[in-house]
């Protein structure tokens, strides 16, 4: 066996500083994200992407089934259109019928199996799936977009290049499910395969066939190719709401294992002693890409608009550091990290994410931690002595907060008895509370410390008294093994933004361009700049903020 | 109807939460059901003890487990008894959906003797799918709707920040 040294890094940032909202909510994708690796891997196999079934009419509505090899084996994306009438198209979850449908499918399909989908996946939720069925999403188009773009090539034209640019997406998945959602495959059916290993991998695949069915249906419809550079700047629209956030408070291992392969990367980059000539001019490259990225980046919401003014202000600025001079001596991405730490938790996170971009090499293999084979591995703490000094410890941040101020839990989250739709509620306006979903871990545990014995008491002793405490308690033996397992905020609080949620596990998805439509509701774009099905190869890493290439 | 693992337990998450489990014994619960059912134990030890919430089995075998987990040896095991308060097979279905390696399993005077090794992961496979019966598939989904917050306009409205249309 080869001994493989590792290589040398700087202390990782704390989690009282990382698992923080605002930062959370400041994210960018990263070359970790789940996308760049599911799209490095497709290009080392040079996976060869075919339409074995194309029954789409005229008019763009039919099935097709699109199939592609990945680590010895096969997956087909059955995608099914429909004409939707345009009251019925809602991104939200209370949604009962879409423009589009699509199974990810374990192999290819023979015609049974292409009617059963067919006949199924148009109902989604309603409908039933068998472990053949690995995903199951939906999408929406973008109505005016996708007009506007099949009318051009009918037309013998291309789409106008700055209203693709504006939107982004042909549609916009409104869910993708996975994980034995509706009766498809439990995640660990392909959990071991190459190529699926990773968290989301079978999600990611999917959405990059669905926007390459996308293309194909343009271009069907409309009955000429896009070109090239519209094609590839056409990504995969996406809609999400709160369905996205508690699963980052209720996956506290995965939550801490993609922190701690975040953190651990930019702390091996932080240590790199010199940086090469081409190192120096790659970093310029990418600066100057992401001010390029972040001037099209224009969304209606007049605040998070101002967010990107200042952002685009700030990122010239911070940009400065990256000048050629000042990147030759000794550790100096760990001094532009320094020089840094009083700017915007937007302008710090975007240049996390671009000094990790040219150091493949020492970073990408930290993404096969990123998964959680294993489950919690923290057995409950002793007694409540112990669990009371790691509380004071570890989760003050819980403890500071009076949570019978009305400020400070006004909100809470709860699921709908429609389509069981994920909602957060107003508890001193709304009624609901009393069934309100145990996303309050901060509240939890300021309230399990209140109710520790002054004499320390064994654990069993004190939850069979007390066993409204056990998440809690569980919550804090997680703590020492898994330190990015908690968002350091209380989610309860009136001054909770959710969508700071999304945008960190979008962020780690791969997405950008986010667009949101409320504190709750955000829109984004998967895939965007990502290689098209015949550009898998060599350089087609290259795609991180992407910007038009006319 | 075949059912996922995962599925299965996430309803049964909810049920047992529905009946009036707190959360982490409903979430530990249902990893277990998950287990009980792919192992084709009988689904009516399931339903005793969602049937006895929010007293019984559910909370009582975490409480067990919770002494026995915090009984660690220095080579990292923890063993322990468990009284029989439960079904045999419910107790294993309980033990064998630990986090932990399980190495020992049997019955001693009055219950079970278990013994983990909380230093190794689970090597067993994770459960597998499973069949329900219609009945116990209607009851756990009856009890699961006691967790979900009944429809209002003001809720359709506003409780997701979204609009109802999305035409643009």
């Amino acid at each position: 066996m080869k001994d493989i040294p590792c290589p040398d890094q700087m202390p990782l940032r704390p989690p009282s500083e990382v698992m923080r909202l605002a930062r959370m909510g400041s994210m960018f994708p990263t070359r970790l994200s789940f996308l760049r690796t599911l799209m490095r891997r497709l290009s080392v196999e040079r996976a060869d992407v075919s339409t074995p079934v194309w029954q789409i009419d005229a008019a763009g509505f039919g099935h097709a089934v699109i199939t592609v090899p990945l680590g010895g084996h096969i997956y087909s994306l059955v995608a099914v259109s429909t004409d939707l009438p345009d009251d019925m198209r809602t991104d939200r979850v209370i949604a009962t019928a879409w423009d589009t449908a699509y199974v990810l499918y374990d192999g290819v399909p023979d015609a049974a199996e292409i009617a059963r989908i067919c006949a199924n996946a148009p109902l989604q939720e309603a409908g039933r799936f068998t472990e053949r069925d690995l995903i199951l999403s939906r999408a929406n188009k973008s109505v005016r977009l996708f007009s506007h773009v099949t009318d051009a090539l009918r037309q013998g034209r291309q789409p106008d290049s700055a209203f693709v640019r504006q939107v982004g997406y042909l549609m916009r998945t409104t869910a993708v499910y996975g994980n034995g959602k509706f009766g498809i495959a439990d995640r660990h059916v392909v959990a071991a395969r190459p190529g699926l290993e990773g968290p989301f991998m079978a999600e990611m695949l999917t959405v990059w066939l669905i926007r390459h069915f996308t293309h194909a249906l343009a271009e069907h419809i409309g009955g000429a190719a896009l070109s090239r550079p519209i094609k590839r700047h056409l990504g995969i629209g996406n809609a999400t709401g709160l369905g996205m956030a508690p699963f980052l408070v209720n996956h506290p291992v995965l939550l801490n294992n993609w922190m701690t392969v975040r953190e651990t990367a930019l702390a091996r980059v932080r240590a790199v002693d010199r940086l090469t000539a081409g190192q120096i001019a790659r970093l310029g490259v990418l600066a100057e890409r992401a001010a390029r990225h972040l001037d099209a980046w224009e969304v209606p919401d007049p605040e998070h608009q101002a967010r990107i003014i200042r952002l685009r202000r700030d990122w010239v600025a911070a940009c400065e550091l990256l000048r050629a001079e000042r990147l030759t001596g000794d550790k100096p991405l760990d001094q532009v990290m320094e020089d840094v730490a009083d700017q915007s938790c937007d302008v710090q996170e975007l240049m996390v994410a671009l000094l990790l971009e040219p150091f493949g090499d020492l970073v990408d293999g930290l993404t096969e931690c990123m998964a959680d084979p294993f489950g919690a591995l923290a057995p409950p703490l002793r007694d409540t002595g112990i669990l009371r000094a790691r509380i004071e410890a570890d989760f003050h941040w819980a403890l500071e907060p009076d949570y019978d101020r009305p400020d400070n839990c006004r909100q809470f989250w709860y699921v709908s008895a429609a389509k069981q739709e994920p909602r957060l509620g107003d508890r001193f306006a709304e009624d609901g509370a009393s069934l309100e979903s145990p996303l309050d871990i901060a509240r939890r545990v300021k309230a399990l410390h209140r109710d520790l014995p002054a004499q320390s008491q064994p654990m069993a002793a004190f939850l069979a008294g007390h066993p409204q405490h056990g998440l809690a308690a569980a919550r804090v033996a997680l703590s020492q093994r898994y330190p990015y397992a908690e968002i350091q905020d209380n989610l309860i609080a009136q001054t909770c933004l959710p969508i700071d949620m999304l945008r960190c596990k979008l962020a780690f998805f791969g997405a950008s361009r986010f667009d949101p439509k409320s504190d709750l509701w955000t829109r984004i774009t998967l895939c965007q700049g990502a290689p098209l099905a015949d550009e898998l190869g060599a350089d087609a890493d290259d795609w991180w903020l992407p910007v038009f290439a006319q | 109807m075949s059912w996922s693992a995962n599925e299965l337990s996430g309803l049964v998450a909810k049920a047992a939460r529905g009946a009036g489990a707190p959360p982490e014994q409903a979430a530990r619960f249902a990893h277990a059901a998950a287990v009980h059912l792919s192992q084709g134990r009988a689904e009516r030890e399931l339903r005793s003890a969602l049937d006895a919430l929010p007293i019984g089995p559910v909370v009582d075998l975490y409480q067990c487990f919770t002494e026995i987990l915090c009984q660690q040896d220095q080579s990292g095991h923890a063993t322990g008894h468990v009284p029989a308060i439960a079904p045999e097979a419910l107790i294993r279905s309980m033990a064998e959906a630990q986090p932990f390696a399980l190495v020992a399993f049997g019955a001693d005077p009055d219950g079970v003797r278990i013994t983990w090794d909380t230093t190794c992961p689970n090597p067993a496979p994770p459960p597998g799918r499973c069949t329900i019966s219609d009945d116990f598939a209607a009851c756990l989904t009856r009890l699961a709707a006691r967790t979900l917050v009944p429809e209002s306009d003001a809720s359709r409205r506003a409780g997701a920040g979204a609009g109802l249309l999305d035409n643009d």
